[in-house]
């Protein structure tokens, strides 16, 4: 397997680091990236972690990396899948899909975290007030439900 | 026969006769019957709709699909809710994995297929076989889909799962609506086929489908796949051969400028341009239309009703085994007529199934239109003879007939496809159409009346009721569409898009004037690699197909609008989380201290310009192979002026040159791009769009990503909104476009009102702003409009009142 981008492992310590005692934490978007999870799974042992893409081969491969993996479509998700996450996070969604990951979390009561593209990191901006997580080299912008 | 339970999950072919309909579909049910007759058919096997029902309902969605259908169809005659019905239930179909053992089953035949053809992974077409469908009196044909050219075992699984879904498109659900059928009685089965590498593919019938001569069989065909006669994007060769004597009697070889053909490389179809000595010669020889029209004779005795039948000729093998036909089904047109039928007089109310077809073409401009036919040969006769209302026919259109076409009600034209000039004006102006009719101005009459279904792309005689009272009632029963038809606005009203997916949704919901901004960042990273490490693999070709997919459907979904891709701009540190980044973006030394400002934009471009050559040829190859002319290119973060040059030079090399219909722009979001915008402009730019977050991060100087100076980022400083001026203005004055993409417009209704006084041409927003946008630009362009009405009439009282005291001093009479 590809060496895992530092990027990733990153994220996945900050999130451990944020949620240590987190019960569920969903993933939306992993496409052919699963280094954050996989990184989750060896951090935080105890909790659920499931990784959700519209693709069903990224699935298909996530599921062969011993990932519990899901395939939906956030613009008409099941949204059974994501009840009971403390956290739903996704790695550079598409602009068009972070409203859709907000109100999920919304409905489920989870925290919603971005890790944007540079070009959309005027998080702060929307109408939602989202914060931004201190860190010294990633880009991160955090919505509260929980 | 294999699978297990009650019925089997798959049947091969040749298992196959007209009895099993109920499990495998009419479609699978008559290939099996052909083979069983005789007829040369490519070998299969269908996946049964007990396969389908065991689908859906051990992974429980079968009472979802129902209950959505339950709750979202209130009013039978609203396509909105058939529309919404549709996309939940296809989105639930084909996000459900499909359970291990059915999986196993449908591999382990495709596997047999490979074996049986001696492929090691065979391409097959997987058509989906209605189990209510194709039934005399009841065509769903096309109603479902196919997919063509599909290989492997993953590709094979999510087509399947794809037919499964077409069994709820929203035309299939309107038809069984209306037909009576019910929903949970309708099942599918999958026809899982070997494709035939074709030379010419084409459609027979055993009668002529415009007059219903039954001693006859008609044949169109064309060079390579018959998707190309479907579509309607060539004219096809047209044949008649004599049902008795099987002599030919009719051979009208067209010119048939391109083709789909199978790429060897990526098994994909793709669109051809015909080489010049093919282009006149006929796609059938004389001895394949012969032993055609035998088969279509022997298929239409055995079933013992009138048949329309797709054949393909394979390029590989010698006659007679190279012709295989790949579909028949009841013919359901002029087999359901009354045979003392009497003539139509052409201006009669008629029922559907009794409507008289004169010409088909290719539907170009979708609608229903009643009204008078006027055949005009020239703008001339035109002006002469044409009428409000009246349907407008001639051979083809050009910039004289636009004051006709106007006032016409509808438009036939005998030549031409989709982009061309009748079709592009029916579109804009909102006209049914139908193109490349053939001989509509010999088979229609002048004054004669007709029902034009653009939707369709047929011409029938008199007034098909049927046809037009839905499309009026639909018109009355959905005053919300009319109340939301969009605002015109003298700005363009563009939308940025990241995600071709959705592009289909977002260019129907928010009617945008266009994509300002088609972003690459997401078509990289679902390549999901860094683009050197691609090269270094010999990947590049699947770059090129990734990005001119993902184009295509953007380009698709907007045509003839314009839509603005702009070149890759990832900073290196969005490169580096790519799998090769460490290697060619940090050992390479491209990461520096703040990416931002660092190695991107058009100076990435020149210093990698092979990189570069694969987004050109992704856009070539959109808009050459796709003919999607209405594809633009944006450069971003230019900071010098011979980065654009150069730029601009490779993009040539690769076939991009400027014109009329391909434009180059560039993004202003760099301060020196503001202050030598003259320059840019002598070097030949098109347009330019302004990247606000970056313009204000660099013209405030702060550092958009440093959460510490954050308080004082923004977009309406002075200074920014000084530099918009300023380019607007200049570019003003040399007819370069202005348009912007960043978040300003997005967030400040104040910065919409700035642009709209400077003069922008556009301003292109996130999809959930459009609509918001339009309605403010049109409220500040009525402003504005009023503005200057105001100033007019005082700057004309003025005049008055010094005119009056001019008169009252000069008077004689008063002196």
């Amino acid at each position: 397997m590809t060496k895992p981008p530092k990027y990733f492992l990153e994220i996945a310590e900050l999130i451990a680091n944020l949620y240590p005692d987190a019960e569920k934490i969903v993933e939306i978007g992993v496409g052919s990236a699963p280094w954050t999870l996989l990184k989750l799974k060896e951090l935080l042992p105890r909790t659920t972690l499931l990784a959700v893409d519209v693709d069903q081969s990224s699935i298909m491969r996530l599921r062969e990396l011993g990932l519990n993996a899901e395939v939906d479509d956030i613009l008409d998700p099941r949204i059974e899948l994501y009840q009971k996450s403390d956290l739903i996070y996704s790695i550079r969604p598409p602009i068009e899909l972070i409203d859709p990951i907000v109100r999920i979390a919304e409905r489920v009561g989870a925290d919603a975290l971005i890790f944007p593209l540079s070009e959309d990191s005027y998080l702060h901006e929307f109408k939602s007030p989202w914060s931004r997580i201190g860190h010294p080299s990633l880009l991160a912008f955090i919505l509260k439900h929980g | 026969m294999a699978g297990e339970g009650e019925y089997p999950l798959v049947m091969w072919f040749e298992e196959l006769k007209k009895e099993d309909v109920p499990i495998v579909g009419g479609k699978c049910a008559n290939l099996g019957e052909m083979l069983r007759a005789g007829i040369p058919v490519p070998p299969g096997f269908a996946v049964t709709a007990y396969a389908y029902k065991r689908f859906i309902e051990e992974t429980k969605i079968a009472e979802k699909i129902y209950d959505i259908l339950d709750e979202t169809i209130k009013d039978p005659k609203d396509p909105k809710q058939y529309e919404e019905a549709s996309r939940r239930i296809r989105a639930l179909i084909e996000s459900t994995p499909i359970p291990e053992y059915l999986k196993k089953e449908i591999v382990e035949n495709y596997r047999k297929l490979c074996k049986r053809t001696g492929s090691k992974e065979v391409f097959v077409a997987v058509r989906s076989s209605a189990t209510a469908e194709d039934l005399p009196g009841a065509s769903f044909a096309g109603q479902q889909e196919t997919y063509l050219n599909v290989r492997g075992e993953d590709e094979l699984l999510n087509s399947v799962r794809k037919c499964w879904s077409s069994l709820f498109t929203p035309r299939a659900i309107f038809y069984r609506t209306q037909k009576g059928f019910r929903h949970e009685k309708v099942l599918i089965s999958v026809a899982v086929q070997k494709m035939v590498n074709s030379k010419a593919a084409g459609v027979m019938f055993t009668l002529h489908p415009v007059t219903g001569d039954t001693s006859k069989i008609v044949i169109e065909s064309v060079w390579g796949l018959g998707e190309a006669i479907v579509s309607g994007a060539v004219t096809p060769d047209h044949f008649e051969v004599d049902k008795d004597s099987l002599k030919i009697l009719v051979k009208q070889v067209a010119k048939k400028t391109v083709e789909y053909v199978r790429d060897p490389k990526t098994g994909k179809t793709v669109h051809k341009e015909v080489p010049p000595e093919r282009q006149e010669k006929p796609s059938l020889t004389d001895e394949e239309i012969v032993e055609l029209a035998r088969l279509a004779k022997k298929i239409e005795e055995h079933y013992g009703t009138a048949q329309d039948i797709e054949f393909a000729v394979d390029r590989d093998l010698p006659f007679p085994e190279n012709i295989f036909i790949v579909q028949s089904r009841p013919e359901t047109v002029w087999s359901v007529k009354k045979k003392a039928e009497k003539p139509s007089t052409g201006s009669e109310t008629v029922a559907i199934t009794e409507a008289k077809m004169v010409v088909k073409g290719l539907p170009a401009s979708p609608g229903i239109y009643s009204g008078k036919a006027k055949i005009v040969l020239s703008p001339e006769e035109a002006a002469k003879k044409i009428q409000k209302g009246d349907i407008l026919v001639t051979k083809m259109t050009n910039p004289d007939w636009v004051p006709y076409m106007r006032v016409a009600g509808a438009i036939v034209t005998d030549e031409g496809g989709m982009t061309c000039h009748a079709a592009i004006v029916s579109r804009e102006l909102g006209i049914p159409c139908i193109v490349g009719a053939k001989d509509a101005t010999k088979n229609m009459v002048d004054d004669q009346t007709y029902t034009v279904d653009a939707k369709a792309g047929v011409v029938y005689e008199g007034v098909v009721e049927e046809l037009i009272k839905p499309a009026e009632k639909v018109e009355a029963a959905a005053p919300t569409a009319v109340a939301q038809a969009p605002v015109v606005t003298g700005t363009k009203i563009y939308v940025n898009l990241s995600i071709p997916d959705v592009a289909e949704k977002v260019a129907r919901e928010t009617q945008a004037d266009g994509v300002g901004l088609l972003r690459a960042e997401h078509l990289m990273l679902s390549v999901g690699k860094h683009p050197r490490l691609l090269i270094e693999e010999g990947g590049e070709q699947k770059m090129i197909d990734a990005f001119a997919e993902g184009i295509r459907k953007v380009a698709q979904a907007f045509f003839p609008k314009p839509v603005v891709y702009r070149f890759l701009d990832f900073k290196p540190d969005e490169f580096l989380a790519l799998p090769g980044g460490e290697k060619y973006e940090k050992e390479a030394g491209h990461v520096g201290p703040n990416p931002l400002i660092g190695y991107r934009g058009a100076f990435r471009y020149i210093k990698e310009p092979d990189i570069f050559r694969l987004e050109c040829r992704a856009i070539r190859k959109v808009r050459e192979e796709y003919g999607l002319k209405n594809v633009w290119v944006m450069v971003p973060f230019v900071r010098r002026v011979e980065e654009f040059v150069q730029a601009k030079k490779i993009m040539e090399e690769e076939g991009l040159k400027q014109g009329p219909d391909f434009k180059v722009w560039i993004m202003v979001e760099v301060p020196s791009t503001v202050l030598l915008i003259d320059k840019f402009i002598e070097a030949g730019i098109d347009g330019v769009s302004f990247g606000t977050n970056d313009l204000t991060m660099l013209i405030l100087g702060i550092d958009r990503d440093d959460a510490a100076v954050q308080e004082i980022y923004d977009e309406r400083n002075l200074a920014v909104l000084r530099a918009l001026s300023h380019v607007i203005r200049i570019c003003r004055k040399h007819g370069v476009t202005t348009s912007i993409c960043g978040q300003a417009p997005s967030n400040y209704p104040e910065v919409v009102e700035f642009l709209v006084r400077e003069g922008a041409t556009s301003i292109s927003v996130n999809p959930d702003k459009v609509v918001e946008t339009r309605n403010l630009v049109a409220m500040i362009e009525r402003k504005l409009m009023l503005d200057e009405l105001r100033d007019l009439r005082e700057r004309m009282d003025r005049l008055e009142k010094n005119a009056e005291k001019r008169i009252f001093k000069w008077s004689p009479e008063l002196d």
